[in-house]
C-alpha cells in the first residue's frame, strides 16, 4: 500500500510532468495512492487536502470552472538565487540562530525556505544562536506562531490577560500586527469590546485562541493604513498623549555614525556639518533624559530649554549625592 | 519534538528535490539538518521518494534514487521537480522576517533578491505593515562581514566603541559565534589585542573589514557553555542604592541580584561590571535617584562624570 506521503509526492510529480491541464479524474487514475475502491466524495476530500499541502510547499496549481487543474510553471519555479558569500553567510547565520529559538514563531518555515534558497543544502550549519524573547520564550512563541496565522488569515483572536496594574480580564481582538521589542513581543489589534487600537505585551496572555469558526472566512478587514511601525516605540515614547514634546538630541561628529541606528527611523534627524541634530517626539522628561546619558558619550541633550534644565537639576542632584 | 505531519514530510522532500543533481551524493545527517528532521525520519521519507514517480509502472520514471549507509546517491535525472520550487507564503514571511531581525529590511537588495523566488501570493511590503521582528540596531552589512568570515574563519578588523567610551578601539578578532539575546545581536570572537575571547556587541561596531588573513578555528580553546552577553564571573562588583522613586528592575542591570540591608523603602542592589565608564553612565541616567554606595573610586567616578556632563549643558 502506498505511503500518504508517497501519495503527496507523486501527485506533485504528475502535476509538474503533466503537459496542459489535467483533471481529477486523471490523477485518481494515473497517481499511484489513491484507493481503488474509495467513493468519489472521500476521494475529493482527500484530493483537496493533498493540493492544499502541495500549495504550502510552494506549487502553484491553477483551477477552472471545468475542473482542470494546471501546473503555473513560472509561478511554482524559480531560477537559482545568485548570492554573493556575504549573503549566504548572513542567511546561513541568521537561520542557524533562529531556527532554534523557540521565541521565533516561523522557525519550521524558516528551515525549509533556507533549504529551498541556500546554494548548497549540506553545507556545514553555521556557529549561531538565539533568544530573541527572554522572557518565557517557549510559551512567547506559540503564542505569537498562533497570533501570527491569526493576523494572516484576519481572524478573531481571543486570551486572557493581566496588565501592569495586576489587572485581568478576557479580551477579543482583531489582531492586525505583531512586534518584537526589547526581548518581547507585542499584539496590536482592535479590541472588540472597547472598540479601540490596543497593544498587548504577548507575555502577559494566557489561553490564546483563535477563532475556530469558519476558518478559511476572514472575520474583519485590516484597515488599509495599518502600519505596526507607528505602534513601536523608542523608550521615552510611551505616557500620556498630554505629555507629548518635542525633543532635540545632537549626536556630536564622534557619535554621528550612531544616528540612524539609535532613531530607528523615528523623528527627523538633520545633518549639521559634521553633527546630527534628531528631533523626537517624546512623552517622558526623565525617561529621555536617561536614553541620552546612557547612549552617551557623544549624544547630547539640545532641547527645549525646559528639558535642558530638568537636565541640569538631574545632573546636580548627582553629583552631590556622590560628592 | 512533535512528529512531523504527512504535509510537513512532503514539504522537506519536495524543498530537497530542487537540490538533487544527477551522480550527486549527499549525506543524509546533512540532509536532515537542512530541512529540519532527524537522520532517521528523513532516511525513511528518502526511501518513501524513491518509490515516488510519474507512472508507478514504468521504473525509468522512478525518481532515481539509493540510500545505503547513510549516504543518499542521485543515481539519475529527476523525472520532474527538478527545478527549485518557489518559497511558499509561510516561508517567504519566515524568511523575511528572520531577516528583519539582522537589519535587513524589505527593501534591502538581499531581501528583494531572496523574495524575487517567493510564490506570487507573498507581499514582503504588506509582511513589513504587519510583523516587525527587527531587533538588530546595527548596519546590516556588518553582520554580513561578520558572519561571512566566521564561516571563513577569516580575520576581521574591526572599530569598536565600548558601551560608555567616547572613541574607538580598532581591533583584530577571530569571529566565532554570532548570538542574539536581550535584544541585541553580539559577536563572540577571539581577540588579538587582548589575547582572550571577548564578546561584542554588533551595533557598537562602526565598521568591520576582513584582512585577508585566514585564522585556525581550532588554535585557541573555546569558552565553556554557550555564548552570553554578559558573564559577570570574575568582574568587580559594584553596591547601589535604589530610592524609592527608582524601581530596580534585573533586566535593566544584568547580573545584579538584591541584597540586605536597604534602608526604608530604598532598594540595595548588587551589579557586577566591566567598566567603570558604562556604569558610572548608567548610574548618572537616574540623575540622583540612585547612589554607588561602592567602592569609593566608583562614587568618584560618578561624581566626576555628572560634574562633566553639567559643564557641558548649553545653558
Amino acid at each position: 500500500m502506498t505511503d500518504a506521503i508517497e501519495r503527496i509526492v507523486n501527485l506533485a510529480l504528475f502535476f509538474a510532468d503533466a503537459r496542459g491541464t489535467v483533471t481529477a479524474e486523471q490523477a485518481r487514475a494515473q497517481v499511484a495512492g489513491y484507493p481503488a475502491d474509495q467513493d468519489e466524495a472521500a476521494f475529493i476530500r482527500m484530493f483537496e487536502r493533498d493540493k492544499d499541502d502541495l500549495r504550502k510547499a510552494g506549487l502553484t496549481i491553477l483551477a477552472d470552472d471545468e475542473g482542470n487543474y494546471r501546473l503555473d510553471r513560472t509561478a511554482t519555479f524559480s531560477a537559482p538565487i545568485d548570492l554573493d558569500a556575504g549573503e549566504t553567510a548572513a542567511i546561513r547565520t541568521v537561520s542557524a540562530a533562529l531556527a532554534d529559538d523557540p521565541s521565533f514563531p516561523y522557525a519550521a518555515d524558516l528551515r525549509l525556505a533556507l533549504a529551498k534558497v541556500a546554494p548548497h543544502i549540506d553545507a556545514p550549519r553555521a556557529d549561531a544562536m538565539a533568544r530573541l524573547a527572554d522572557e518565557s520564550p517557549e510559551r512567547q512563541g506559540d503564542d505569537v506562531a498562533t497570533l501570527s496565522a491569526a493576523t494572516a488569515a484576519h481572524k478573531r483572536v481571543t486570551f486572557g490577560y493581566t496588565n501592569t496594574g495586576g489587572g485581568s480580564g478576557e479580551h477579543e481582538v482583531e489582531p492586525y500586527g505583531l512586534f518584537l521589542h526589547d526581548g518581547r513581543w507585542y499584539l496590536v489589534g482592535r479590541d472588540i469590546s472597547k472598540d479601540e487600537m490596543r497593544t498587548y505585551t504577548v507575555s502577559r496572555m494566557v489561553r490564546v485562541s483563535r477563532n475556530p469558526s469558519a476558518p478559511k472566512t476572514p472575520d474583519f478587514e485590516q484597515p488599509e493604513d495599518f502600519d505596526i511601525a507607528l505602534f513601536i516605540r523608542l523608550p521615552f515614547q510611551f505616557g500620556p498623549s498630554s505629555q507629548r514634546f518635542e525633543a532635540h538630541l545632537r549626536f556630536d561628529s564622534s557619535a554621528a555614525w550612531r544616528a540612524s541606528i539609535l532613531s530607528a527611523g523615528r523623528g527627523t534627524l538633520k545633518t549639521e556639518g559634521a553633527e546630527v541634530l534628531w528631533t523626537v517626539e517624546a512623552r517622558s522628561t526623565t525617561a529621555v533624559l536617561r536614553f541620552a546619558l546612557e547612549n552617551g558619550p557623544g549624544l547630547s541633550v539640545a532641547g527645549p530649554p525646559e528639558l535642558v534644565s530638568a537636565l541640569s537639576v538631574g545632573l546636580a542632584a548627582a553629583e552631590v549625592l556622590h560628592g | 519534538m512533535a512528529k512531523p505531519t504527512t504535509s510537513e514530510r512532503a514539504r522537506r522532500l519536495i524543498a530537497l528535490m530542487g537540490h538533487l543533481t544527477q551522480d550527486a551524493t549527499y549525506r543524509v545527517e546533512d540532509l536532515a539538518r537542512a530541512v529540519g528532521a532527524t537522520p532517521a525520519e528523513l532516511t525513511a521519507d528518502l526511501e518513501a521518494l524513491s518509490m515516488c514517480g510519474t507512472d508507478e509502472l514504468d521504473p525509468y520514471s522512478m525518481v532515481p534514487i539509493m540510500i545505503e549507509d547513510g549516504i543518499l546517491e542521485v543515481f539519475g535525472p529527476l523525472p520532474a521537480l527538478s527545478d527549485p520550487v518557489r518559497l511558499s507564503s509561510a516561508e517567504a514571511t519566515a524568511l523575511a522576517a528572520a531577516l528583519q531581525t539582522v537589519g535587513f529590511g524589505a527593501h534591502e537588495p538581499l531581501v528583494t533578491k531572496i523574495l524575487s523566488a517567493a510564490s506570487a501570493g507573498f507581499d514582503a511590503s504588506a509582511l513589513e505593515h504587519t510583523v516587525r521582528a527587527a531587533i538588530a540596531t546595527h548596519e546590516s552589512s556588518v553582520f554580513a562581514s561578520l558572519a561571512d568570515a566566521a564561516q571563513g574563519a577569516r580575520v576581521v578588523e574591526i572599530e569598536h566603541v565600548r558601551g560608555g567610551a567616547h572613541d574607538p578601539s580598532v581591533r583584530q578578532i577571530e569571529p566565532a559565534t554570532l548570538f542574539a539575546q536581550r535584544g541585541a545581536w553580539y559577536v563572540t570572537a577571539w581577540c588579538r589585542r587582548a589575547e582572550e575571547w571577548r564578546t561584542f556587541r554588533v551595533d557598537r561596531i562602526r565598521a568591520a573589514h576582513e584582512t585577508g588573513e585566514q585564522f585556525d578555528p581550532g588554535a585557541h580553546a573555546t569558552p565553556l557553555g554557550d555564548p552570553t552577553a554578559f558573564d559577570a564571573r570574575g568582574l568587580p562588583v559594584a553596591t547601589l542604592r535604589f530610592a524609592e522613586t527608582e524601581p530596580y528592575l534585573e533586566r535593566e542591570w544584568p547580573g545584579s541580584r538584591p541584597i540586605d540591608g536597604g534602608e526604608g523603602s530604598d532598594t540595595l542592589v548588587e551589579v557586577p561590571y566591566g567598566g567603570t565608564a558604562w556604569i558610572a553612565r548608567r548610574v548618572v541616567a537616574r540623575l540622583g535617584r540612585v547612589e554607588v554606595v561602592q567602592p569609593a573610586e566608583l562614587r568618584a567616578a560618578v561624581a566626576a562624570l555628572a560634574h562633566h556632563e553639567q559643564a557641558a549643558l548649553p545653558i
